[in-house]
């Protein structure tokens, strides 16, 4: 029955043919391990191929899902070891894709009749490494989007047909949407259908001119290429493979921080263009296409016409310029390498800034864990984070003159701070500190201030003057303990679980006692016009009021307001307003520390 | 065994277990959908005024939720329609008001179904399915060709509530999602 059905597809389709093919070749010399470069680039390709396939099937190409949808496909373990596969099978199919070159330069495998398998694999170079670089962007990650703009720059500095090029491959100006697209359309199509149509050839040739022997022509020992060689191919294959789905598994694939126009670039090739990262370095200015262009274009031309050289040169000449080529290649290639990557490490600057780019990279990865990306897309993620927008708006507008440190030395200090320190305002250790008659005084809160000699400050003091023992003080730092968690809990900052009663005797005291209610309004006592409401007071609603026009009545108004400007004082959308309505709540949620943290991992 | 065939084994092995290296996981990865749950059983959401509601004559009404489609999260987006029949008259009071929601989707193939008012039916431009007011499926008899739904309109729990403020009585619907095409009202994710 099988017999039949064999017999069957024999005759129609003679598939038994392109088995023989393939099972009858002899290897000249025995079988080697070192033959199994070839075989192994090949099935790493199609590794390459299939998990990329796998990736499309949940991948978009757009600059608000690219990032999102990456995301989401490393959501599943599947995804995550698939995206790991594909990535570290690419690093690993461009160092074997060098090593499967020289192999076959040392041993002499151009010559007549190979040359067309020589040149078919080294015009697979450019096209091979052009199929890496625009992967990476596809992420749409800060680093990927930003290579992919020097990139576009690198060619249009091509003199005359680079910018239309550049344009072209950029789908206009400047990285975006298009850019994708086309990085997508070259990634997926374009040159896996140019570099398997080379491939075509270069196999083929391979099965017409038959493997190649030693260097001396000895292959006396001649042995079935199935299953000796083959066994070899497998083996180094499944090692290949168990080490990349290893470090997919450890590692992973990168993960990067979105793409985004506000955040420092620093972008540096991947590693297999970092030797001509480092040439470029040599030539400034409009002379730079020589390091990008006519060098790698001329190091391939040596190396096309090495069929050609090798007929005018003696067997010695030859073997000392291959070995030259080898060696010098190599040699040439890692100290160029070496030499950025080792600046880099020098850079405390650019160090920073990567830390910095990998630290919001995982804080944007958090953020899409738990409340999934927007439609505006993963930009949207940090932009919308307190705890990413807080400081950068907190520096630019707050930290001239408040402080934001949690002790000397740390978090946001100004060279000369003349405003209260606002770190952990609202919460009861900042309340009960400003009402200490020591440290309300100090630079933490009103020392630094056109309050320092006011009211406030002398009333703070009034209190303990009067105490006439110190369990009068006791009983009065007990007291503004409590009126502390009062003030805390309108700001929405006391524990959950506080005792009504005692709150209700902090209200007590604070108009009774304390006679805050004198200048203060609070609830339904005291009247605005003095000083500022305590009513909600440091609760979200009240800061951001306070920021946008610190002189309203309920605040400072008239002379009592210091120095504060009003950052929004008009409607909201209004361009006179110097902050808008998201940038306040930013700054207030991350005053108030409302922020999503993730649980803590076990 | 000799030599030869222990390598032919092994080679066989070794490619296989190369190739499972990436099966596994793309096979885990195309069909996880499968094992995705997404979405919550029932949204509740008040949907009109019960004085915006006509009596006797249907009104299709969005149900409005967060959507979550695969890496994109929608704060507000129609996930749905909902066809009202309010049955009462403006005489009766509010809190004796009656009003039936039908889920539009039409239970042959999940398109969603028009208002057909000379008629007074439901009619899905899909198929020609057709349906009363009440939802129930009209017989062939009367529709003239076969009624492709397989069981009538799916009925969504429905009540008059007020708001918080109690300033107003709304028309709050339980919207749920049945699977399409099957005689049993199976239910499916929103």
């Amino acid at each position: 029955m099988l017999d039949k059905l064999r017999q069957g597809l024999e005759r129609r389709i003679a598939y038994r043919q392109w088995w023989d093919a393939y099972r009858h070749r002899m290897v000249p010399g025995g079988p080697a391990w070192s033959r199994a470069t070839a075989s192994c680039l090949l099935w790493t390709l199609i590794v390459l191929v299939v998990t990329g396939v796998l990736l499309m099937s949940s991948y978009s190409p757009s600059m608000t899902d690219a990032w999102a949808s990456v995301h989401y496909i490393e959501q599943s373990w599947a995804g995550s070891l698939l995206r790991g596969i594909h990535f570290f099978a690419a690093q690993f199919l461009i160092i074997l894709f060098f090593l499967h070159m020289m192999r076959v330069l040392i041993i002499g495998g151009y010559r007549a009749p190979r040359e067309l398998i020589w040149i078919s694999g080294l015009l697979l170079v450019p096209l091979v490494l052009a199929w890496a670089i625009t992967g990476n962007p596809l992420s749409g990650s800060q680093k990927g989007m930003s290579q992919i703009d020097v990139e576009g720059h690198i060619i249009a500095s091509t003199p005359l047909i680079g910018r239309p090029v550049q344009r072209i491959l950029l789908g206009g100006d400047q990285v975006g949407n298009l850019t994708l697209t086309h990085l997508y359309a070259l990634h997926v199509f374009i040159l896996p259908f140019l570099v398997g149509s080379l491939l075509f050839i270069h196999i083929s040739q391979i099965y017409r001119h038959g493997l190649l022997g030693n260097d001396n022509g000895d292959d006396t020992a001649s042995v079935p290429y199935w299953p000796y060689q083959t066994f070899r191919n497998m083996a180094v294959l499944f090692l290949v493979m168990i080490g990349v789905t290893i470090a997919a598994w450890q590692v992973g694939a990168p993960r990067e921080v979105p793409a985004n126009p506000e955040l420092p670039a620093t972008p540096r090739p991947e590693w297999y263009f970092l030797a001509l990262f480092e040439l470029r370095r040599h030539f400034s200015g409009e002379w730079e296409f020589i390091a990008t262009l006519v060098i790698p274009v001329l190091i391939l031309t040596l190396l096309l016409v090495m069929p050609l050289l090798d007929r005018w040169m003696s067997h010695r000449m030859s073997v000392f310029l291959r070995s030259g080529i080898v060696v010098v290649g190599f040699l040439t290639w890692a100290g160029l390498t070496a030499m950025p990557v080792w600046r880099d490490r020098q850079d405390a600057a650019y160090q920073k800034t990567r830390h910095e780019l990998e630290v919001l990279g995982e804080r944007a990865w958090v953020l899409a864990d738990h409340f999934g990306v927007p439609p505006q897309g993963a930009t949207e993620l940090l932009a919308r984070d307190p705890k990413t927008q807080g400081p950068v708006l907190f520096r630019l507008y707050c930290a001239s003159c408040h402080p934001h440190s949690p002790k000397p030395g740390e978090g946001i200090e100004p060279a000369e701070p003349s405003a209260p320190n606002l770190y952990g305002i609202g919460t009861p250790e900042w309340i009960a500190g400003f009402l200490d008659p020591e440290r309300i005084q100090s630079a933490h809160y009103f020392g630094n201030t056109a309050k320092a000699d006011g009211e406030m400050v002398s009333t703070v003091e009034g209190w303990f003057e009067e105490a006439e023992s110190d369990e009068d003080r006791a009983r009065i730092q007990k007291q503004l303990e409590d009126v502390a968690l009062l003030l805390a809990h309108e700001a929405g900052k006391a524990p959950p679980d506080v005792d009504p009663g005692r709150l209700e005797r902090a209200r007590e005291a604070m108009i009774d006692t304390f006679t805050c209610t004198d200048c203060h309004r609070f609830g339904d006592e005291g009247e605005l016009g003095s000083a500022p409401d305590l009513t909600g007071y440091a609760s979200r609603e009240w800061l951001i009021a306070m920021i946008r026009n610190p002189s309203a009545e309920r605040f400072y108004p008239e002379d009592a307001n210091d120095r504060m400007p009003a950052f929004a004082p008009h409607e909201f959308g209004s361009p006179d307003n110097q902050l808008t309505r998201r940038q306040l709540e930013l700054i207030v949620d991350w005053l108030r520390q409302e922020w999503y943290e993730p649980p803590p991992k076990e | 065994m000799n030599r030869r065939t222990l390598l032919k084994w092994a080679s066989a092995l070794l490619a296989l277990g190369s190739a499972l290296l990436v099966a596994v996981p793309g096979w885990s990865f195309l069909v996880a959908a499968l094992r995705r749950r997404s979405g919550k059983d029932s949204v509740v959401q008040r949907v009109l005024r019960l004085e915006d509601l006509p009596p006797g004559k249907p009104v299709a009404v969005p149900i409005v939720g967060r959507k979550q489609d695969a890496w994109t999260v929608y704060d507000q987006q129609t996930i749905g329609r909902v066809w009202l029949v309010r049955r009462t008259g403006t005489d009766v009071p509010p809190e004796k008001a009656r009003v039936d929601a039908y889920s539009a989707i039409c239970p042959h193939l999940a398109c969603l179904v028009g208002l057909d008012e000379q008629k007074r039916r439901f009619h899905c431009p899909c198929h020609e399915a057709a349906f009363d007011w009440s939802g129930r499926r009209i017989p062939a008899s009367q529709l003239g060709h076969a009624n492709p739904s397989p069981r009538d309109l799916d009925p969504l729990k429905c009540r008059v509530v007020r708001d918080s403020e109690e300033a107003a009585w709304w028309v709050e619907v339980t919207y749920q999602r049945f699977r399409a095409g099957t005689e049993r009202r199976i239910p499916e994710t929103v």
